[in-house]
């Protein structure tokens, strides 16, 4: 049974009081420098109470790990109890020999950690033109961090695969509100199912699965948008075909070419979301900061889905030219990566820096992303607009 | 009571959709479970009264104003089962786009009767256009979004409570809504392994006084009765139907 996040009060109130040391130590070289970081509201962004789904402000974005309780939240249906019973992690289908899995059995597998972004394959979607129905992230339906579980094909093997098996499907404890609302079936391919970074997360940034992240068990597929990171995982089927219903056949498909609004579309012209796009966001200084003359640095996170990010380029204003940022950190696929930009304005007046960021497979980040019907992949160049005084 | 509530609100602060966003959040603090949570969150409240404030003067058209009413007596009733108001009022779109959401909804299971389907996207066509201005959402921690659906730690009501007599007890009062096997009917939602079942208090809450348009069962089950059904509930396990 869970302990209910009690251990996220005290490992990240510890780690934030760390942040908060560095960021206000931050905050003191910069002023030195003549910097003022405006106050950030606290909180996450409420876009829906019921099923709960929370926004992470761009500027807590501003390291290489999101704090749990600042990590954006993403649910389908309502959250389910936990604990009327002990957690069980049934696998079974077309396996030799169908097992359950307690918490307590897991942990007697290797244990693994993966650092990975989990965006929602809808962040961005308030930035598409025309608007689109669907939760209105902008920024922060996104955030990285420190997985750790099993391997999925460890389970796999141990519930030994019968041949003819091409699919894995995956069923959270959350259950759909009516008899006639589709459950959150989904399904893996078997061998992205076999990848051994697809992780069943039992712990994030060390801390017990936090519950409103999907607590006690979650999947964990670095690259794969999050639509296919099924939260409070109770159920792995071995199959042939992909999963059934509508989140599945339906849902989370994008046009394979660019199709207008109103276009009519075949589900043959359709094809399931599955990796992220190149993409950078500016997470310091907030949008309208004031900032003084001198030197200043503006940072931000890079990733991609396949591949990794090798370039992060500045523009300011309207020049024409790109200049680079400084990558930190090593490329990692599914990881992201910090970037910073030193910049010195040379006279008062209001900036706009536009950031874009190019990934291993030479996609580069575009002006605005292609519109398509769900609002899916925004990858649209990040801006900063800021008064220099 | 619960009906009153609401139409005093609406009454009081007509028609515009600053007024339905701070009507909704009126209703939201009123009706549901949250209240201790969201009464809390200051900043929720805050943008609520400054729509409040700011809304336009009164309508003169009063046969509008009535539609509204009805419009959002309906959506209460019917969309507010699943959803919160935070996710309409966070979308602006065009009329043919609130009709598609609309039949997508019905056909996910949303129970609103063929009559109401015109009014309703006429009231979301109208309040939540791709014109209107933007809404500033709220801000909670995840503490607050946490209390809101995590188990009570106080003593739990309903661990003592009859298992076979509170199965009857569903049987004879809440199967008619919520389905034989409690996973939901077209009057009332699932309850089978929601949260609410490890929130007694929640849980009592809405067994007594009814929520949107449930009505309260206070003057037909005692409190022991209450804890059967609690208990009886709390051994049923989700059964997904074969998917279509």
């Amino acid at each position: 049974m869970l302990d209910f996040d009690q251990s996220i009060s005290r490992r990240t109130v510890l780690r934030r009081t760390l942040g908060s040391v560095l960021v206000s130590g931050g905050a003191t070289a910069a002023l030195s420098q003549g910097t003022f970081v405006r106050a950030e509201e606290p909180g996450l962004i409420l876009r829906n109470t019921r099923p709960l789904d929370l926004e992470t402000p761009v500027t807590a974005l501003d390291h290489w790990i999101t704090p749990n309780d600042m990590f954006f939240v993403r649910s389908h249906l309502s959250s389910p109890a936990i604990g009327l019973a002990p957690w069980s992690l049934r696998i079974g289908g077309r396996a030799d020999r169908p097992q359950n899995w307690t918490l307590e059995s897991l942990q007697k597998l290797e244990q693994v950690k993966v650092p990975a972004v989990l965006q929602c394959s809808g962040n961005g979607r308030a930035f598409f033109r025309p608007r689109l129905p669907g939760i209105q992230w902008e920024k922060g339906g996104v955030g990285h961090a420190e997985w750790s579980g099993v391997r999925l094909v460890d389970l796999l093997d141990r519930a030994g695969i019968q041949s003819g098996a091409a699919h894995v499907h995956f069923l959270g404890a959350d259950a759909p509100p009516s008899p006639k609302t589709p459950a959150y079936l989904r399904s893996l391919p078997l061998e992205r199912a076999r990848d051994p970074n697809t992780l069943v997360a039992t712990h994030m940034n060390g801390e017990p699965l936090p519950y409103l992240h999907g607590g006690p068990m979650r999947l964990v597929v670095p690259g794969w948008t999050g639509n296919h990171w099924l939260k409070w995982l109770r159920e792995i089927t071995i199959a042939v075909d992909e999963a059934p219903g509508t989140y599945q056949q339906a849902g989370y498909r994008i046009p394979k070419t660019p199709a207008p609004p109103g276009a009519v579309l075949k589900p043959s012209d359709l094809v399931p979301l599955t990796f992220m796009n190149v993409k950078s966001l500016i997470t310091s200084p907030a949008a309208g900061a004031v900032l003084n003359r001198g030197k200043q640095v503006i940072r931000g996170v890079a990733w991609t889905g396949a591949g990794h990010v090798t370039k992060v380029e500045y523009s300011v204003g309207s020049d024409p030219k790109w200049r680079p940022a400084t990558i930190q950190g090593e490329p990692r696929p599914g990881s992201w990566r910090p970037w910073t930009i030193d910049w010195e304005p040379p006279q008062p007046g209001t900036y706009t820096i536009s950031v874009r960021a190019t990934d291993s497979h030479g996609d580069t980040q575009p002006e605005t992303t292609v519109w398509n019907r769900s609002g899916y992949l925004w990858n649209g160049i990040d801006r900063l607009t800021c008064e220099v005084r | 009571m619960l009906r009153k509530r609401v139409l005093h609100g609406c009454t009081r602060s007509r028609g515009t959709l600053g007024a339905w966003v701070a009507v909704g959040a009126i209703g939201l603090v009123a009706a549901l479970p949250f209240a201790s949570v969201l009464a809390g969150n200051r900043s929720g409240l805050a943008v609520a009264r400054a729509a409040e404030l700011e809304a336009e003067p009164p309508v003169d058209d009063e046969e509008a104003e009535e539609l509204d009413q009805m419009a959002r007596q309906v959506m209460r009733d019917n969309c507010l089962i699943c959803h919160s108001e935070e996710m309409i009022a966070g979308q602006r779109l065009t009329r043919p786009q609130w009709k598609a959401e609309v039949e997508k909804m019905i056909g996910m299971g949303s129970p609103l009767p063929p009559e109401q389907v015109a009014p309703v996207i006429d009231f979301l066509a109208k309040h939540y256009s791709d014109a209107a201005p933007a809404t500033t959402p709220a801000r909670l921690t995840y503490e607050q979004a946490l209390a809101l659906v995590k188990p009570e730690t106080s003593p739990a009501l309903g661990l003592d409570g009859d298992i076979p007599r509170g199965g009857s007890l569903f049987a004879a009062n809440c199967a008619n809504c919520h389905g034989p096997n409690a996973q939901g009917a077209d009057l009332g939602p699932n309850l089978v392994e929601v949260a609410t079942l490890l929130r007694p208090s929640d849980f009592r809450e809405v067994t007594r006084n009814g929520r949107h348009r449930m009505p309260g069962f206070k003057a037909v089950l005692n409190s022991d009765q209450e804890n059967d059904i609690l208990a009886w509930l709390r051994t049923k396990r989700y059964e997904a139907a074969p998917a279509k």
